[in-house]
């Protein structure tokens, strides 16, 4: 049987001092995993990929520290991509429906935009894995507005 | 906090160096990349299907004086005949619509019911007009994006509906400001060629008298559209003249019959 430790009313204890269980593991994983498949489907509407990250915390969050945690930041990590992939959408869709013109701006944001799309991707992946193994993967900055909203 | 807020701030200013770094890059230069590119290909794809429903006529009787008319406009105002494709259209709606491509298409029936062929230039200057002036253009740019999610929804080309669609749409979209501008540069179009100026007036009187619904919903106020052309001045150009015969003005006429 495997043994996990549990720190009662230690609200200020650290994400890596948490030992998950496996179906903690597997929950927390699938929090990077549902962000990627919403990613992957509706890949053209930047808002499905931060509704389903959104749903999935909905239902994480009675769930345990180690959960909360890494759905709050596959959460927070799809907040920045949201914002960006929507200006890129309407705005591709201004130049579709000729209220614009194509621009060397638009690319310069296009290429930008791609780059930090590919950099999240990266990131969910290795955060998916990690968590799946039991390990926390921190972002820059997203894990530690996370620390300061998910206390145990 | 202040931790959130510098690391931030260092992501904030990764992301704008990137943006700035890619800026400096001359994309539409590298990529050979026209601005208006996306409006232009879906054009061009919307002409090929509205052109397979025209009636092209090729009839000498019918395109050479046409093509006379539209040559001495094009030279007294130094518009280059490349740039205006003139069609003949075999349809029974009085009508003439500028389009896609730099297009200007003449219904027989609008040829049929014109007394003269002041009257004819006049429709043509106004088209012309339209299309110089830059009113089509994102127009049919517009309608072309429609045209193509109609096609994706319908999930086929039925091209006789795309092509009344577009000359509805487009006519429709050109607000009547726009008209008004069109019946000035078209009037001065005939004055250049020498064909008094005001027969765009007489013209707009007898398209409401007529009682010509189709050209009238499209181009909506003629009455006041004709007054505020006889209104313009114009300086004196010498003698008004004639540039078909009388025979190839009948002619005409009995081809488009």
């Amino acid at each position: 049987m495997e043994s996990y430790e549990i720190h009662v009313n230690e609200r200020d204890v650290r994400i890596e001092d948490v030992v998950p269980r496996e179906d903690e593991k597997e929950r927390a994983s699938g929090c990077y995993i549902m962000s990627l498949v919403a990613v992957m489907i509706g890949l053209p509407m930047p808002i499905i990929n931060l509704l389903a990250t959104g749903i999935f915390y909905f239902m994480s969050r009675k769930g345990t520290f180690f959960v909360r945690w890494n759905s709050i930041q596959a959460l927070i990590s799809q907040v920045p991509l949201f914002i960006m992939n929507n200006i890129l959408f309407w705005w591709t869709i201004r130049i579709l429906f000729c209220f614009t013109d194509l621009s060397s701006v638009y690319i310069a944001y296009f290429f930008t935009v791609n780059i930090y799309n590919i950099y999240d991707f990266i990131e969910t992946v290795r955060s998916a894995v990690s968590t799946r193994k039991g390990l926390i993967h921190r972002w820059y900055l997203y894990s530690t507005i996370t620390d300061k909203i998910c206390k145990r | 906090m202040k931790k959130i807020l510098k690391e931030f701030l260092i992501s904030a200013s990764l992301f704008f160096s990137i943006f700035y770094v890619t800026l400096q890059v001359d994309w539409m230069k590298l990529f050979h990349l026209q601005p208006t590119i996306v409006g232009d290909k879906l054009s061009e794809w919307v002409w090929k299907m509205a052109e397979s429903s025209l009636w092209k006529v090729n009839n000498h009787d019918v395109c050479a004086p046409i093509d006379s008319l539209v040559y001495e406009m094009c030279k007294a105002n130094d518009i280059s005949m490349a740039d205006v494709h003139i069609i003949v259209n075999r349809d029974n709606e009085v009508n003439a619509y500028a389009t896609v491509g730099n297009h200007l298409i003449i219904n027989t029936a609008l040829i049929k019911k014109m007394e003269n062929e002041s009257q004819l230039c006049a429709v043509i200057a106004h088209e012309m007009a339209h299309l110089r002036l830059g009113h089509i253009k994102s127009a049919v740019r517009q309608q072309a994006v429609i045209t193509v999610l109609f096609t994706l929804i319908s999930g086929n080309g039925h091209s006789e509906v795309l092509a009344n669609l577009t000359s509805k749409i487009i006519s429709n979209s050109i607000t009547r400001a726009k008209e008004n501008e069109a019946d000035e540069h078209g009037a001065h179009y005939m004055h250049a060629m020498h064909i008094n100026p005001m027969e765009m007036a007489s013209t707009l009187e007898k398209f409401e008298s007529y009682g010509i619904l189709s050209y009238l919903m499209d181009h909506a106020d003629s009455k006041k559209r004709a007054a505020h052309i006889r209104k313009m001045h114009f300086p004196d150009n010498g003698p008004y003249r004639k540039i078909l015969s009388q025979e190839t003005w009948e002619k005409l006429k009995r081809a488009c019959q």
